[in-house]
């Protein structure tokens, strides 16, 4: 008698997940390519996610297999005009086009002592090794495959640093853009280190120009010292023609605070993988987001937080508006280590279904090892409320405005907790902007 | 003003209002007075043209005229007002934006010019008072955490901030303390005036003894019963329903 064990067969590669090539290491340092190396290692491990994965399990990337993206090289005629739209009247701006920086469109004079934000390319050459360790992350290569191939294919990217005691008033910008006359596939990489006692506030934005598709992997590293305090509202301005799968790693030591929220809006695929990690005593993480989605536009949360160490504050707040055949998926995961006792974890995910054709799947999970915790999450799916649209109608109100009113008050709770008035404006117009693309204005 | 002919209205197949009979003219205050259960709110709720309701027969007649054909963003712009006995809280949406979407909406509608922010303000400031609130309330979400006399007090600031002709008050009276429930009387009473009538819809005669009707009338079982002066008020109060019912039981007879 024989027994026969099935093996399914290695999902396919597609050809722009491909080991890179030996060309693309040229001019890199050792230890750069070493990493590099060490990505793709992982990422094969892993294998192209397909949706028999749990992780991937509500969002498949089959589309995206046959499509021949190319690498793009970061030659560009893109002007400063073009980015106008995209920028605050002032401030500094780093620029990546196709995931490398470009000195001529980035403005990164006059920051205050203790501050740079410049080329991650240039570090890395320079044989900076502490950038070269930040990137360096084995939990983030053992559980999340884009951030391995991120990383294979790091050639450049944005590095922001504030040493200890730096106060950053402004707004920093990075602003990423995709380009392509022909189907480009980039993979920016931006690094976010400050130091003790610091304060920044960022703002992280994705636009793509041109007509062609496009396929952005990128990676957001923020990284806290003790006692800094961080706002980062990431903004993804990319058209219909531009697809997203995105990392975001938080790294918090002793007391510091960073607040973070992701506006995913529009009708394509935009996944974010976001993992917080609680490492220190003191240390408050609040992770947010909107996905606002139409069309057949699919956007998945993936969060996963780590309370790590004791007295840790977690707040997680996904908020979705649904409309035509939009997906949306949500999948919040909390650990609490065994160490980590008085934590206290909050997390709600909330979804506002404007068709009866979008679907949401929304997952939260909560894994707690320590006896001595308040942790509590709450999902919702619900429609508009009738009652509050009769209300709005008595007082004379027309529909429309009464359900833009309603949607902007759904909205609101998330964008009411950014404490800077410039990225408030920032999200607000990008609710108005995709109400009025999803004809809901 | 108002006149409605035997309306009979209900919800999902069940009748509640069995044929009501009613005329306000300008300058009136009317008040309904009725057990749980009689049609009260039903009757509100109709009126400003809520779809739960459905109207199977008789008509309502609004300034000449048909009631029931309007919308209810149209019956607001045209001057008819319901302050809610339960205002849904609306999370998120900040008091001032609904007020002043609504204050323009009606503006618009009669053809005037929509008030830019700082008249509106002015304009609230003024109102404000009057329900003797905060003006950090008008940056609550409406109805969001409010207590029961916070809501009531913000349904008559509505109604004086956008001044309609015909105001319906459904049990605006209910969970007020005293001083409240004069506070709201003297807001409606100096709201009075020979252009505008006022229909309070209530259980108790209390509010009765802050704001004199000209006409009461007892709503039961979903029919006007019985119509008086403001001492049909003062007797309800005494002797409670039970002895409208008796009567209207010997009549049967």
């Amino acid at each position: 008698m024989s027994s026969s064990v099935e093996i399914s067969p290695a999902p396919p590669v597609p050809q722009w997940a491909a080991q890179p090539d030996a060309a693309s290491f040229d001019g890199q340092t050792e230890a750069w390519a070493n990493l590099r190396r060490k990505g793709y290692a992982a990422f094969s491990r892993h294998g192209f996610p397909t949706t028999r994965m749990e992780a991937w399990r509500n969002t498949s990337l089959a589309h995206l297999i046959d499509i021949d993206f190319q690498l793009a090289g970061g030659d560009h005629n893109i002007t400063q005009a073009q980015l106008k739209p995209y920028l605050l009247p002032d401030g500094p701006v780093a620029v990546l086009v196709d995931g490398i920086f470009s000195p001529e469109l980035s403005a990164t004079g006059g920051l205050p002592a203790g501050m740079t934000l410049s080329s991650l390319a240039s570090a890395l050459q320079a044989g900076d090794t502490s950038a070269l360790a930040q990137l360096d992350d084995e939990q983030a290569l053992d559980e999340y495959p884009f951030s391995a191939l991120n990383l294979a294919h790091l050639r450049d990217g944005v590095w922001l640093n504030l040493q200890p005691g730096t106060q950053f008033e402004g707004v920093a910008q990075i602003l990423v853009i995709s380009t392509g006359s022909r189907p480009t596939v980039s993979f920016p990489r931006l690094l976010i280190t400050v130091g003790e006692n610091t304060q920044l506030t960022v703002l992280e934005r994705y636009i793509h120009l041109g007509e062609s598709p496009s396929l952005t992997i990128p990676e957001t590293d923020i990284l806290c010292q003790q006692s800094a305090v961080v706002e980062h509202l990431r903004l993804h301005d990319e058209n219909g023609a531009g697809d997203h799968i995105g990392s975001v790693r938080a790294v918090l030591r002793r007391d510091s605070h960073l607040r973070s929220i992701d506006i995913s809006t529009g009708r394509r695929l935009i996944r974010n993988d976001i993992q917080g990690r609680l490492a220190e005593a003191g240390a408050a993480l609040e992770m947010s987001g909107l996905y606002l989605v139409d069309g057949s536009g699919h956007v998945d949360n993936h969060t996963r937080l780590d309370h790590i160490a004791p007295h840790t504050t977690s707040a997680q707040n996904y908020k979705g508006i649904l409309t035509d055949t939009a997906r949306g998926v949500f999948t919040g995961r909390v650990v609490v280590h065994p160490e980590a006792q008085k934590t206290v974890a909050r997390q709600t995910n909330r979804n506002l279904m404007l068709s009866d054709k979008a679907r949401v799947h929304t997952d939260p999970q909560l894994e707690i090892f320590a006896n001595d915790v308040k942790c509590n999450h709450g999902s919702t799916v619900g429609q508009i409320d009738r009652d509050a649209l009769f209300y709005f109608s008595t007082r004379g109100i027309d529909e429309e405005t009464a359900r833009r009113l309603l949607i902007h008050g759904f909205t609101h709770e998330v964008v009411a907790t950014l404490r800077n008035a410039a990225l408030r404006d920032c999200a607000e117009s990008a609710i108005d902007g995709w109400l009025e693309t999803a004809g809901l204005a | 003003m108002l006149e409605i002919k035997n309306l009979h209205a209900g919800t999902g197949g069940a009748e509640i209002l069995h044929g009501i009979n009613l005329e306000i003219s300008a300058g009136e205050v009317h008040a309904i007075m009725g057990p749980n259960g009689s049609g009260k709110s039903t009757l509100s709720q109709v009126l400003a043209g809520n779809d739960t309701y459905q109207v199977t027969s008789g008509t309502v007649t609004y300034k000449g005229a048909d009631l029931l054909e309007l919308s209810p963003e149209l019956r607001a712009r045209e001057g008819l007002f319901l302050s809610f006995q339960y205002p849904v809280a609306i999370p998120g949406v900040n008091n001032i934006y609904l007020l002043q979407a609504a204050l323009n909406a009606i503006r618009k509608h009669r053809g005037e010019e929509p008030l830019d922010a700082i008249d509106f303000l002015e304009l609230v400031r003024g109102r404000i008072k009057e329900v003797d609130l905060d003006e950090e309330f008008l940056h609550r979400p409406v109805n969001d955490g409010f207590s029961g006399g916070e809501k009531k007090r913000n349904e008559i600031l509505q109604m004086l901030v956008l001044e309609p002709q015909l105001a319906i008050l459904d049990e605006t009276d209910s969970g007020l303390d005293i001083d409240a429930l004069k506070l709201i009387a003297e807001g409606v009473n100096r709201y009075r005036s020979s252009e505008r009538a006022i229909l309070l819809i209530t259980h108790y005669q209390r509010l009765l003894n802050y704001i004199s009707p000209d006409k009461v009338h007892v709503l039961l079982d979903g029919r006007i019963v019985k119509s008086g002066g403001p001492e049909l008020a003062v007797e309800l109060e005494e002797k409670g329903y039970g002895w409208i019912q008796e009567e209207l039981a010997e009549k049967a007879l």
